[in-house]
């Protein structure tokens, strides 16, 4: 059975399923990427708007997020400390 | 133990290079732990840092010891000129330094040991703190026991390294079972030590080789969170 995933985990999904479009995505598109529901995905996209780790735009009438610089830093870093656990077993 | 008194004279100053190399593996590893603990709050990674730390204090004490006797033996080079007072005040600190050592490495080790057994009985804590305390007290006179029961744990470390590497495949903790592997087998060199010139500089190469791929893994973990974009 696959475990329960963190909120590092959700994190990381969120800002690679953005990351994985070039940066930006609709928020729909989002939601089913990173496997969230529409409440889950809120909180977190305001946490991470908050952080301005990601920005929000309207294009063509759409709604898009777009991931900023801070965002792509820290998914790096996140990355790097998923590696590290893995290493460690931790 | 000084353990410079038991190696070639050229391999000195190598020596102390090489304990300082480890030193700083170690607590770059522990600073690693430390700012990812930051960012997720596990309390492994915690530990983790904890327990490298604690390694690489060591290794501060270790080399403590050594640049002394360095130092010493290139002012005074004739033990003959050196009062016996001067002589009892370093093995005075020589022993104090070595001691704190083997204590620090010792609870480095059970700690990370400690961290892959998951919870512990209160009896199975008394009886690992009483054996780390024996090791500790005679290190000085038989410092064999200090390495065999490095030895031991190490091993125990490095046998969950490989059982997790059959889980998770990932090569990273293969390098990281490699590398605990290696410095596993070093200690087998340290505890012959005092048998010949030669097992201390084969101990010390070998553990540099551990270490060297300790600072791989860690730069591989940061290189790889670039690439993947």
């Amino acid at each position: 059975m696959e475990r329960k995933r963190s909120r590092t985990d959700i994190i990381h999904d969120i800002m690679m399923s953005i990351q994985n479009k070039n940066g930006r995505i609709k928020p729909t598109h989002l939601m089913y990427k990173a496997n969230l529901s529409y409440n889950q995905m809120n909180s977190y996209l305001e946490e991470l708007l908050e952080k301005e780790f990601i920005e929000k735009t309207i294009e063509k009438k759409s709604n898009y997020l777009l991931m900023t610089d801070k965002g792509f830093n820290f998914t790096q870093k996140i990355r790097e400390m998923k590696d590290f656990g893995k290493t460690f077993g931790l | 133990m000084i353990y410079l008194k038991h190696t070639l004279d050229w391999f000195q100053f190598p020596s102390l290079v090489i304990d300082l190399f480890s030193f700083i593996v170690l607590f770059l590893i522990g600073l690693v732990s430390l700012k990812y603990y930051k960012l997720n709050k596990n309390k492994k990674s915690l530990y983790l840092s904890i327990s490298f730390s604690f390694i690489a204090l060591s290794f501060l004490f270790k080399l403590l010891t050594n640049v002394a006797m360095f130092y010493d033996d290139l002012i005074n080079p004739q033990i003959g000129i050196q009062t016996l007072q001067i002589i009892r005040e370093y093995n005075i600190f020589s022993n104090l330094t070595f001691t704190i050592f083997a204590f620090f490495n010792l609870i480095g080790l059970y700690l990370l040991y400690k961290l892959y057994q998951g919870k512990q009985t209160s009896s199975n804590i008394f009886l690992m703190s009483y054996f780390i305390l024996i090791s500790t007290y005679f290190s000085n006179s038989n410092y064999y026991i200090f390495h065999l029961t490095s030895l031991i744990f190490l091993i125990s470390i490095s046998a969950f390294y490989w059982k997790k590497y059959s889980e998770n495949l990932f090569i990273n903790t293969k390098l990281l079972a490699l590398s605990f592997s290696i410095i596993s087998a070093s200690q087998i060199y340290f505890i012959f030590t005092t048998f010949g010139k030669l097992f201390y500089l084969a101990g010390e190469i070998i553990q540099l080789g551990g270490y060297a791929l300790l600072l791989l893994i860690i730069t591989h973990i940061q290189k790889n969170g670039k690439k993947k974009i």
